[in-house]
């Protein structure tokens, strides 16, 4: 999708995907600031576009790691000052590339989480085409109660940088936040989320998001 | 080797008519099928018979499908549709309402019957999947072992069958699990698998023709 390109810096009828996701948050409320974590080599690039596109709540620009939990740690170091003082009491970790994050949904959220301590988006995954591999190859039907995990993933700051620390103590890696709060124990809730809050990673989902755009639902959000 | 198509066909089928770039959906689905190498037969398998003017579609795109009699239920209308195949070796089951899925997926996909009686197209789940019980969370499953079996399916024949016998399965692939068959899994793109069941996917759809190489993985 666009060789050598971020995905995220595509434009999505004219404007990028990252200015569009950014000024979700920009417009919001509840959202004090925003650390934006991105490759090493791309920091002048999206800083241009936070400029470019008058995005005051991003504070920092900061290089990410190997991986994206590497990338999300280094997101938190550089709030771990806040958060140990206290004046930053919430963290949501979300990805660049789902520009259609409601704000009701960032409410919630929030709401959630001030509540319970943790909390992501995530859409209903209970499904009859839906299936496991076993070890030998046969298709196997998984449990109930499946849900697609998203983004924004909601969490009490002192608790996620915490077990962020003891993730990188005892070598784990997530693969996404909310393992690593769960690994240890924390209950994360579900907030039910909007298919539509899709991750634009490939040239089809781009094809989708256009649509979205339009206003239009097609059937292929179902997977 | 002999290899037969059958097209399930449920009611309110009148997508099928609707045109992707200038080609009705059915058409292209159709016409997937028969540019397979080894395909003879190509069956529609309707659940209840085909309006007027879908049928002289069927007959007009592809004057020699056959469309099989219409039966009550996806399995009953594919052993339906199997009578009418004839004596075949190999059998794709393919939705007609996926006017993406390339050729070369489909001779792939029936290529997989060499090492297993059943074999499915997938779609890779891309979001992580967590089971959770009154709205908290308590696992988080493997993402690299589970798909969405939502594409076509090729059987052995015998093995077709076997499972088309089973009582109380909704489609095929569940049937041919109950029946201990093991299915080879082949991955394929969403794109591939998009099902066009509406005037608000035929735009989606002719995108994806122009900038997704369908059939392959994105």
């Amino acid at each position: 999708m666009g060789a050598g390109v971020n995905k995220v810096l595509l434009p999505l009828a004219g404007r990028p995907i990252l200015a569009r996701t950014l000024e979700v948050f920009e417009a919001h409320a509840g959202v004090g600031r925003v650390v934006l974590v991105v490759a090493g080599g791309e920091l002048e690039q999206c800083q241009a576009l936070i400029d470019a596109h008058g995005l005051r709540k991003v504070s920092e620009v900061v290089a990410g790691g190997r991986t994206r939990h590497e990338s999300e740690y280094r997101g938190l170091c550089a709030l771990e000052g806040e958060i140990s003082g206290g004046t930053v009491r919430v963290v949501m970790v979300h990805d660049g590339a789902r520009p259609f994050v409601i704000p009701e949904e960032i409410d919630r959220l929030i709401a959630e989480t001030e509540r319970w301590g943790a909390a992501i988006l995530a859409a209903p995954a209970d499904d009859d085409c839906l299936v496991r591999l076993s070890e030998e190859g046969r298709l196997e039907q998984p449990p109930a109660g499946l849900w697609a995990a998203q983004t924004p993933q909601s969490f009490d700051a002192r608790l996620i940088l915490e077990a962020h620390r003891r993730a990188a103590r005892d070598g784990f890696e997530g693969t996404d936040t909310a393992s690593v709060a769960e690994r240890l124990g924390h209950r994360v809730r579900i907030v039910e989320g909007s298919p539509a809050n899709i991750k634009i990673t490939t040239a089809e989902d781009l094809v989708l998001a256009r649509a979205l755009l339009a206003g239009r639902t097609p059937t292929a959000l179902r997977l | 080797m002999s290899v037969a198509a059958l097209l399930p066909m449920p009611a309110g089928q009148s997508a099928l008519e609707l045109r992707i770039a200038g080609r009705a959906v059915i058409d292209r689905t159709v016409a997937a099928i028969l540019a397979m190498h080894g395909v003879g037969r190509v069956v529609v398998a309707p659940q209840h018979p085909p309006g007027e003017g879908l049928r002289a579609l069927l007959l007009s795109v592809a004057p020699g499908v056959r469309v099989s009699e219409a039966h009550r239920g996806r399995l009953a209308a594919l052993r339906r549709a199997l009578l009418v195949a004839g004596p075949v070796d190999r059998v794709l089951v393919h939705d007609a309402d996926m006017p993406l899925m390339a050729t070369a997926e489909l001779e792939a996909l029936v290529g997989l019957l060499d090492e297993s009686p059943c074999a499915v197209l997938s779609v890779p789940v891309k979001s992580t999947i967590k089971v959770a019980r009154d709205g908290v969370i308590e696992d988080t499953l493997p993402r690299d072992r589970l798909c969405y079996v939502t594409g076509p399916r090729a059987f052995r024949r015998e093995a077709l069958e076997r499972a088309l016998v089973e009582q109380g399965e909704l489609d095929e692939v569940s049937a041919a699990r109950r029946a201990g068959l093991p299915v080879a899994v082949r991955h394929t793109s969403a794109a591939s698998c998009m099902r066009v069941t509406g005037a608000e996917d035929v735009d989606v759809a002719e995108r994806l023709l122009t900038v997704v190489p369908v059939g392959s993985l994105p």
